[in-house]
């Protein structure tokens, strides 16, 4: 390597000017120690700042084998960021929404829904804008974007929720009168246990009529129960309640049971089965293709095998 | 990082072991503090990378300006830089041009100057100001509101972008006009305000800020929503107000939270504050950085201070024009987190300056005598130029007989002139003795007016009309023969910028400037107050010559590095 003044051999004097477009090289610190203390490693290029917020994040949205935590862990992992995508309120007493894993169930009454398909490119409902103006199509459901939703992202990107939300044991005080945390509750959901049997034996369906020991009336709109007998104080209920109005959340990454009858009706077509009475998958769809070759970008595989 | 010409803080501190009547703790120009300095400096260094070391440990007080990337520019394997032919070694090697393109505009990078890592990231300054785009209008959260009305006074958001995107900030909360912050029979803080809502990771969190002054907090957490705000303890609530903002544009006082003044009695901490200074009636007014500090009886947070301001310390702002100190007037300063530096606006240029006091002049002093019969008083020794001063002489040993003495003063640019009795100026090339009674008179010394009577001490006051050290020299004729003298060196504060850079130019007559969450700075501007995020660029680069790699400050779209010349001694 001696070049110049030891004068032996022979040495290249480069006379050009050298371009050359620089490549970021990240240069760990104390931040990429904490990130090593929660296993959440510094992405390429990234700077400090974006860094010292996803390393806070693990502790917000943890991350976990389970639907939310895989989303979490994900999404983070890859830089992204979860976001509200829509609000929905709704003017019926008893609303539901349910977000599937390719489709949305609006209940019209307790015991009916309407499903909105969200899942194809083709279908009438791809982004957030079909799904806003699909979702104010039916009566007594107002939806709206919500700040971090953007009109084009595909529908397909809400996480999966359910308005319903189940309420496991509430402790009621000894009251005539109890006002439970939630309302409306779905009507009929209500179990009281075992020690209020006697104090809740009988429900009627006005308050006026609760007249005798062990009548009792619920209001299931406001989430009040009236009983005729004093409640005891270790009496619980369990009922379920919808969380209206309602914001629903999307990620980027989606996480999807492959074997999701909803999901295959989706990406395979439906032939009928040997029986000639169930649909079974046929052929897959661009969809389904698209994953299938993504597979097999990812990992030299023979696909079916 | 400590540059080189300050006096630490920590010399005095280390000079306060020392006995309470001793000149050494005394005089801030004494032998023991100019030979201690050097050690307060490195000690000063070390405090300071002690609690920035610690602050690193936690997430979100770790120092977001980490050397996190470095650009990498490899050069091919025939490029060679030319190298000094006379330096044996070998390893004296000619620095390349190196021009970094960026949307199609030249810049040139230079190298540090030490081409260490700690110079290449730390301790260089930066080149280039430019605008991000992104911008905000910035009202504030709770406006100034009678802690009585806070229950009532209505919340504004947080600041969003032009995206729509919240702007997750610490948020400023400024207490004025209350009283006893300190419960006595606990000696604690009993005053605190907290803040509920979600931060900027979407989680609903509360923090409580304790409120120990009159004076604006920083929160520690970053938020986004705020939904209520509470205060306990601090009183009168009838009349003392609260207000919170999202940015610290234009506020009352800028917390160093590293440095500390000492002074002779008690240890303080540091403030900023950008205030006017008029001079006098043939100059404009220039605007003046102050230390404004706060009384604190020792470091504990137990018992960490009043709102009672003493000992301002002012130092004139300037810059050097080709080699002339030019003034700035500052609309508004930031104390940047970690550095400490204090970054200042005019209309059309951010100013860096480093948070040190001015290095006094100290030539000449070894002409003092040690432990001298009379000396020199001043309450004075730090001041501004413009100020009077006043001082006088201190005879401090009566059995001493003396039989004259004269007094000269040495001007910062080196001239020189002396005093008569009655003050007035005399050409330094007379001899200007004073003469005084020969007899002991206890009560009144030996002095006298030039009218002949007698007076206790001789004293003087001297405008200071020009900016830097003023030695004042008092020199000692005793009747055995003995002479001694005495040098009171007085400080008219001055700071040069370290660096004075062009705000881009749709972004000039700003009003305030800020440090946000990120440690990115902001200015604000226009009647509507639209704050905008600014990027500071340090356009330098770090070369292993030995692997031919160009590190890079900043990322540009490509680089091109000139072949060395030929050395050139």
């Amino acid at each position: 390597m001696s070049q110049g003044r030891s004068g032996h051999a022979f040495y290249v004097v480069y006379l050009g000017e050298v371009r050359i477009v620089p490549t970021a090289k990240s240069i760990n610190n104390t931040f990429d120690y904490m990130g090593m203390l929660v296993g959440l490693n510094r992405l390429p290029g990234e700077r400090n700042a974006t860094y010292r917020g996803r390393l806070a994040d693990v502790h917000v949205n943890q991350a976990g084998a389970h639907y939310t935590g895989l989303i979490n862990g994900i999404t983070r992992e890859l830089g992204l960021a979860q976001y509200d995508a829509i609000t929905i309120t709704s003017s019926l007493d008893y609303p539901r929404i349910e977000v599937g894993d390719t489709y949305i169930n609006i209940w019209t009454s307790t015991s009916e829904y309407e499903t909105i398909d969200i899942y194809l490119r083709d279908s009438t409902v791809y982004t957030l804008d079909d799904l806003v103006v699909a979702i104010n199509a039916i009566s007594g459901y107002t939806a709206t974007l919500a700040v971090g939703g953007s009109e084009f992202t595909p529908a397909a990107q809400l996480l999966v929720r359910d308005s319903l939300i189940w309420v496991n044991d509430e402790l009621l005080s000894s009251t005539h009168r109890n006002l439970l945390e939630n309302k409306p509750v779905t009507p009929g959901s209500i179990k009281f246990s075992r020690q209020g049997s006697t104090i809740f034996a009988t429900r009627q369906l006005t308050e006026a009529v609760v007249t005798e020991a062990g009548d009792y009336y619920v209001d299931y709109t406001e989430g009040l129960i009236v009983s005729y007998t004093l409640s005891a104080i270790d009496v619980t209920c369990r009922y379920s309640y919808s969380e209206f109005p309602i914001t629903l959340r999307a990620s980027p990454v989606k996480v999807m049971e492959f074997n999701s009858p909803t999901l295959r009706e989706n990406i395979f077509y439906q032939v009928l089965g040997p029986d000639d009475l169930t649909t079974m998958d046929g052929l897959p769809k661009s969809e389904a293709v698209d994953y299938i070759n993504e597979l097999l970008a990812a990992k030299g595989m023979l696909w079916g095998r | 990082m400590a540059s080189v010409d300050h006096k630490s803080w920590i010399t005095q501190r280390l000079a306060n072991r020392l006995p309470q009547w001793s000149d050494a703790r005394r005089q801030g120009h004494s032998v023991f503090q100019q030979f201690v300095n050097p050690i307060g400096k490195s000690l000063e260094d070390l405090f300071k990378f002690v609690i920035d070391e610690n602050n690193n440990n936690y997430l979100m007080k770790a120092n977001l300006d980490l050397l996190d990337i470095a650009y990498v520019v490899r050069l091919p394997e025939n490029y060679s830089f030319t190298r000094d032919q006379n330096d044996l070694s070998g390893d004296q090697y000619a620095v390349p041009r190196v021009v970094g393109e960026l949307d199609g505009v030249d810049i040139e990078v230079s190298i540090t100057s030490a081409n260490t890592i700690e110079d290449f990231y730390y301790a260089s300054l930066p080149t280039r100001v430019t605008d991000t785009g992104t911008y905000a209008t910035v009202i504030p959260i709770i406006d100034d509101t009678i802690l009585d009305n806070l229950d009532s006074a209505t919340i504004i958001s947080l600041p969003v972008d032009e995206n729509g995107d919240t702007i997750c900030l610490r948020l400023v909360i400024t207490i004025s006009g209350c009283e006893n912050f300190i419960d006595t029979s606990r000696r604690m803080p009993s005053s605190f305000v907290t803040i509920d809502g979600t931060t900027f990771t979407g989680a609903t969190d509360t923090e409580t800020v304790y409120i120990n002054y009159n004076g604006v907090f920083l929160t520690h957490k970053i938020w986004k929503t705020v939904t209520s705000v509470q205060y306990y303890g601090l009183q009168p609530s009838d009349s003392g107000q609260i207000r919170i903002d999202a940015f610290h544009f234009n506020m009352a006082r800028d917390v160093d939270k590293y440095a500390l003044v000492v002074d002779m009695d008690t240890e303080k901490l540091l403030y900023h504050k950008v205030l006017d200074h008029s001079f006098n009636a043939s100059e404009p007014s220039y605007s003046i950085h102050q230390h404004m500090v706060v009384q604190a009886n020792s470091l504990s947070a137990l018992y960490n201070g009043t709102d009672t301001l003493v000992d301002v310390k002012e130092i004139e702002l300037g810059w050097d024009n080709s080699g002339t100190f030019t003034n700035v007037q500052l609309v508004d300063i930031a104390v940047q987190p970690f550095t400490g530096r204090i970054f200042g606006l005019d209309a059309t240029h951010l100013y860096i300056f480093d948070p040190y006091d001015s290095q006094m002049d100290y030539t000449g002093m070894k002409e003092r005598t040690s432990g001298a019969s009379m000396i020199i008083d001043t309450d004075f020794p730090d001041s501004l130029r413009g100020e009077t001063i006043t001082f006088d002489s201190v005879w401090r040993s009566p059995t001493k007989r003396i039989y004259k003495n004269r007094w000269t003063v040495k001007r910062p640019d080196g001239t020189r002139f002396r005093l008569a009795v009655d003050g007035t100026e005399i050409a330094y090339g007379n001899e200007a003795w004073i003469y005084n009674n020969t007899y002991t008179e206890l009560v009144f010394g030996p002095f006298t007016t030039l009218g002949g009577e007698d007076i206790n001490k001789q004293s003087f006051s001297l405008e200071l009309t020009q900016r830097g050290t003023w030695q004042i020299m008092l020199e000692v004729v005793f009747v055995d023969g003995t002479t001694e003298t005495d040098i009171l060196p007085v400080q008219a504060h001055y700071k040069t910028a370290l660096a004075r850079l062009a705000l881009p130019v749709g972004l000039q007559n700003p009003t305030g400037l800020a440090f946000d969450a990120d440690q990115k700075l902001w200015l604000v501007r226009g009647s509507g107050n639209i704050a905008h995020k600014l990027s500071l660029a340090t356009d330098n680069m770090l070369i292993n010559f030995k692997d031919k790699i160009v590190y890079l400050h900043e990322e540009y779209d490509i680089v091109t590095v000139y072949p060395t010349d030929d050395w050139i001694d």
